[in-house]
């Protein structure tokens, strides 16, 4: 993990760690660990990472939405895995910054639209920090830049405690996602590398996400004994 | 003791039976996954909440379920 961000927020016990570029099946083992140290009473997680090119399914994903065969993939190194997470076909990979939070919704809402809302809401606040105007599009959950989407959204919840989250496309090489139907739809997606012209530091994207995220949080949750 | 799907948030009257983690005969404990629910971008896991014997399973992959349906029948162990 990087150093750099790895802090303990003393104000509501979060726990961020900065992950680099990690192994997805890595990752999902993180989480699951967090999942049981929340549930067992630690504070919440917030895990910033980027991933190796993956496709990831999630439970009720349509195999036909990838659009190569399993040989072609295969040649260009990039795995598929099936997931325990809401939507359909995803895709990460670097410069795609994927966002992890692990925390108890019994300490906030027990509503899973009211998560996928708060989850939108940092991706958008965030944009904006870069001066891009985002839209949500109803009953298309995600964040979306006009027509195209920048954001896409999936979650696991396990006794009330979160997993899996957001991944937003900030220098990710776009012309990937022409290996899949993204979440099933006939949508483009778009960057904020895209919509500016110009690539962003990652790292700078973390700190306003971490910041975000721990304010948005925050605003609708209480302390963690 | 019948397994039921709870309240997941306003709005939100049904989920979808993505994965069942147990079958009829298996025996679990309170922190056993049973199924997991799919609703618009979220899966929910549902536990066992008791120890017993699956005896039965009212619902498939696929299947749509109203909230306060039943999911599992669940025979307690005493």
């Amino acid at each position: 993990m990087c150093g750099i961000m790895t802090e303990k927020n003393r104000d509501n016990q979060w726990t961020v760690e900065d992950w680099d570029v990690i192994d997805y099946n890595e990752a999902y083992a993180r989480q699951k660990a967090a999942v049981q140290g929340v549930l067992s009473g630690h504070g919440p997680y917030l895990f910033l990472c980027e991933h190796p090119p993956v496709i990831t399914l999630g439970r009720l994903a349509e195999s036909r939405h990838i659009l190569i065969s399993a040989d072609a993939l295969k040649q260009r190194g990039i795995p598929v895995v099936a997931i325990d997470r809401g939507g359909d076909v995803t895709l990460h990979a670097p410069g795609q910054l994927v966002v992890y939070p692990i925390l108890n919704l019994k300490n906030y809402r027990r509503d899973l639209r009211w998560y996928l809302d708060k989850l939108e809401q940092v991706a958008i606040d965030l944009l904006k920090d870069f001066d891009i105007l985002t839209c949500r599009l109803p009953g298309r959950t995600g964040v979306w830049v006009e027509s195209k989407k920048i954001v896409s959204i999936g979650v696991g919840v396990k006794q009330w405690v979160t997993f899996h989250g957001l991944a937003i496309n900030i220098n990710t090489a776009l012309p990937l996602f022409n290996l899949i139907k993204p979440c099933g739809l006939d949508v483009l997606m778009t960057s904020v590398q895209q919509v500016q012209g110009a690539a962003v530091d990652m790292l700078d994207v973390k700190r306003l996400c971490q910041r975000h995220c721990l304010r948005i949080f925050a605003a609708g949750g209480h302390r963690i004994s | 003791m019948k397994i039921v799907l709870p309240q997941l948030g306003e709005g939100i009257d049904r989920a979808e039976v993505a994965f069942w983690h147990v079958k009829v005969g298996d025996a679990v404990g309170p922190h056993t996954d049973l199924v997991e629910m799919v609703t618009d971008k979220a899966t929910f896991i549902i536990p066992a909440d008791c120890a017993g014997v699956v005896k039965n399973v009212y619902a498939r992959v696929g299947e749509s379920v109203l909230v306060g349906a039943p999911l599992a029948q669940i025979e307690l162990v005493e």
